[in-house]
């Protein structure tokens, strides 16, 4: 079928739906296998807490509530309480149906990114089953019962909506996405790059995200926890790991011993001053990124924050490994990495939930920071050539 | 977006480099006060001056000497090498870049600065490299710029200092040379002469002998740094010859990359390899390397 400009068209809407139906119908049968999976941390903290607010039978509960996840998700877990489900299907449901959250973000982006192409459909669609039926994705939410969907998916959105400049909205959705987890603070470098770069929101809008922030935490303030109780939850966690190490293979599984104490901050630090590299070389450049570039320049961001921060968790490079098989959709360079990068995560997943042993953690740590010092090389030449570019015409 | 907000901005974007460069100085000296309280395992051996001690006799009077000055003397030490690490980083960012490379130029300063190879050599370690490094590279510029006798003076220091270096870093620049004149074979000539006397005379200060001074310029060839024995396992013998040329060689291979004359991965991955070896040292369970 063409177009009135001659040019290929690819799918009509029909078909779009069609296509977007199946997708959706398949994530929800790889999900559905997995729906009676009880993991670890399933059996001994979800369902324990989930228990435990039951038992409570009132918001009072979530006053008691003895998780260390935010208390946004112990409201959900207390809500959950409420419905004539069995715990393991009702909590595995709300992260499945962020994750379509999650799926329909990635098809908008995919969708915008593909409209010079003139093929957007297709690339959206393309974008939504990746996510959607992304095997990390599947596992995580399917299997494991974890929540990561959610604040990633809240996270992509508030990306998105700064993306469209709809900085009130975006910021709602990173305030959602934080009081659900911490660590989708992730995404909070490429929004201040982007709010130096378009200088279209104040920087008084991310007054919104603590806004956000307490007024989800109403119930369980209702409940009698304290006003503060979401912020007093993140200041808690910090330091909670004696070592630089957690679990997810990144470049301090080289240096498990060195403890937290006296070298996280030296890494806090060095995250830091990569994204701030980053963000100078994005500003100095001078030209008009799009979509696509800039996806990519936000899985490099996440990824960043996942290999070179302290006490980073198997599960916190989520947004990354959702992102990067849909970058590759516009950069055929990265088919292969975001395959990689998948599988070392199912790895990784692997390890620490069922067992698997195929790879060791040296392994995953180098096969996961090749690929970052892949991004990075990728994303830094882009920038610098464009800079030059700019600085010899200058 | 508030009128004030967008002149500041607009403010800070055209002072981003220096802003960046004056961020990365005080973060850099935030990350040294904090590390200057940890002491690595064994850091003490390498200032025992026991026998066979790879350091060489002006480096044990540098640090003798350093310990009249009002502070914990490891604490002196690694300041030393913290103070260094900064004129490291100017010298480093003034031989890698072109003169109108201003992004560049702050780029090379920050990365140099903050770079864990760096941090964990200097303050954290307490081996002043970076000393050493700063005298090299500052007769290396001086060279450059055609004032070959100006050079001889910092070249002395630096080789005296890390004897190491004297063969590594000479050798890099004599082979940069387009043309190796008489005065710069003079130059080369006074600089070991220089070295050798120096060596000789610190033994003698610290009444080992002169002898036992310039001795002390080899040893590190053959001798681990704790207990003084000679290194017979060709993998330790590697490991201990990483750890004697890893901040050298990840600093030469940073400059070459920014000028491009190798892979900038190929540094990178001098510099990943260097990292690992100082963490197993630093860090013994870490790693089995």
């Amino acid at each position: 079928m063409r177009n009135q400009k001659g040019k290929a068209k690819c799918m009509d809407r029909r078909t779009f739906l069609m296509v977007l139906g199946i997708l959706s119908l398949l994530g929800f049968l790889l999900r559905w296998t997995g729906i009676r999976f009880r993991g670890v941390d399933y059996e001994q903290c979800l369902e324990a807490w989930f228990l435990q607010l039951k038992e409570g039978g009132s918001l009072a509960a979530l006053a008691d509530f003895q998780g260390d996840y935010n208390v946004f998700y112990a409201t959900i877990l207390y809500f959950l309480t409420l419905l004539p489900v069995e715990p393991v299907i009702s909590i595995k449901m709300v992260s499945i149906l962020f994750d379509y959250l999650g799926a329909g973000v990635a098809m908008k982006m995919g969708m915008a990114a593909g409209e010079a192409r003139d093929n957007s459909c297709l690339y959206g669609a393309a974008a939504y089953g990746l996510v959607l039926c992304n095997p990390v994705g599947v596992i995580n939410s399917g299997y494991l019962a974890q929540s990561e969907g959610i604040w990633a998916s809240l996270a992509l959105l508030s990306f998105w909506y700064i993306w469209q400049e709809k900085p009130v909205r975006g910021m709602w959705a990173l305030g959602a996405a934080l009081a659900m987890k911490l660590q989708s603070i992730f995404i909070l470098p490429l929004i201040l790059i982007l709010y130096f770069y378009k200088k279209k929101f104040s920087i008084l809008h991310l007054l919104w995200v603590p806004a956000a922030i307490q007024v989800l935490c109403i119930p369980a303030i209702l409940g009698g926890c304290p006003a503060d109780i979401a912020f007093r939850t993140y200041g808690e966690m910090l330091g909670e790991y004696p070592f630089l190490y957690y679990y997810y293979p990144n470049i301090w599984t080289f240096f498990k011993e060195a403890p937290y104490y006296q070298f996280g901050s030296a890494a806090v630090i060095i995250t830091f001053t990569a994204l701030l590299l980053f963000a100078v070389l994005f500003m100095q450049s001078q030209t008009k990124h799009t979509l696509r570039d800039v996806m990519e320049y936000a899985v490099w961001t996440t990824m960043t924050c996942a290999m070179l921060l302290p006490c980073m968790h198997e599960r916190y490079n989520y947004m990354a490994e959702l992102l990067l098989p849909v970058c590759a959709l516009f950069h055929r360079k990265l088919r292969i990495p975001a395959l990689v990068l998948v599988l070392l995560s199912m790895q990784c997943n692997g390890q620490s939930y069922l067992g698997w042993e195929f790879v060791s953690h040296y392994g995953l740590a180098a096969g996961n920071l090749i690929i970052y010092f892949y991004l990075t090389w990728r994303c830094f030449q882009r920038l610098y050539q464009a800079e030059r570019r700019e600085a010899e015409s200058c | 977006m508030l009128k004030a907000e967008k002149k500041l901005l607009l403010w800070a974007e055209r002072h981003m480099l220096l802003l960046t460069v004056l961020m990365a100085a005080a973060l850099g000296l935030y990350l040294r006060r904090a590390a200057v309280w940890w002491t690595a395992p064994d850091a003490g051996a390498l200032f025992d001056r026991h026998e066979n001690n790879i350091q060489s006799s002006f480096y044990h009077l540098v640090v003798y000497a350093a310990q009249y000055l009002p502070a914990l003397p490891l604490h002196t030490v690694k300041w030393l090498a913290g103070g260094a690490d900064y004129v490291v980083a100017l010298l480093f960012a003034a031989i890698a870049c072109g003169q109108k490379e201003k992004l560049k130029h702050t780029f090379c300063f920050v990365v140099c600065l903050l770079s864990p190879v760096v941090y964990l050599r200097g303050i954290c370690w307490g081996q002043i490299d970076s000393v050493a490094f700063a005298f090299l590279l500052g007769a290396y510029l001086l060279w450059e710029k055609g004032k070959n006798f100006g050079a001889v003076f910092p070249a002395i220091l630096g080789a005296a200092l890390y004897p190491g270096y004297f063969l590594v870093i000479f050798g890099w620049m004599l082979s940069r040379r387009k043309a190796f004149g008489r005065g710069d074979r003079l130059c080369f000539w006074g600089m070991a002469v220089g070295g050798i006397f120096v060596l000789g005379t610190a033994g003698v200060f610290l009444g080992e002998g002169w002898m036992k001074g310039l001795a002390s310029g080899i040893r590190w060839i053959s001798y681990e740094p704790y207990q003084g024995v000679m290194l017979q396992e060709p993998l330790a013998w590697g490991k201990q010859m990483v750890n004697v040329f890893g901040y050298g060689a990840a600093m030469l291979s940073g400059i070459e990359a920014c000028r491009h004359r190798i892979p900038y991965a190929a540094a990178l991955l001098t510099h990943l390899a260097v990292l690992l070896v100082y963490g197993s040292l630093l860090f013994p369970a870490a790693i089995g390397i």
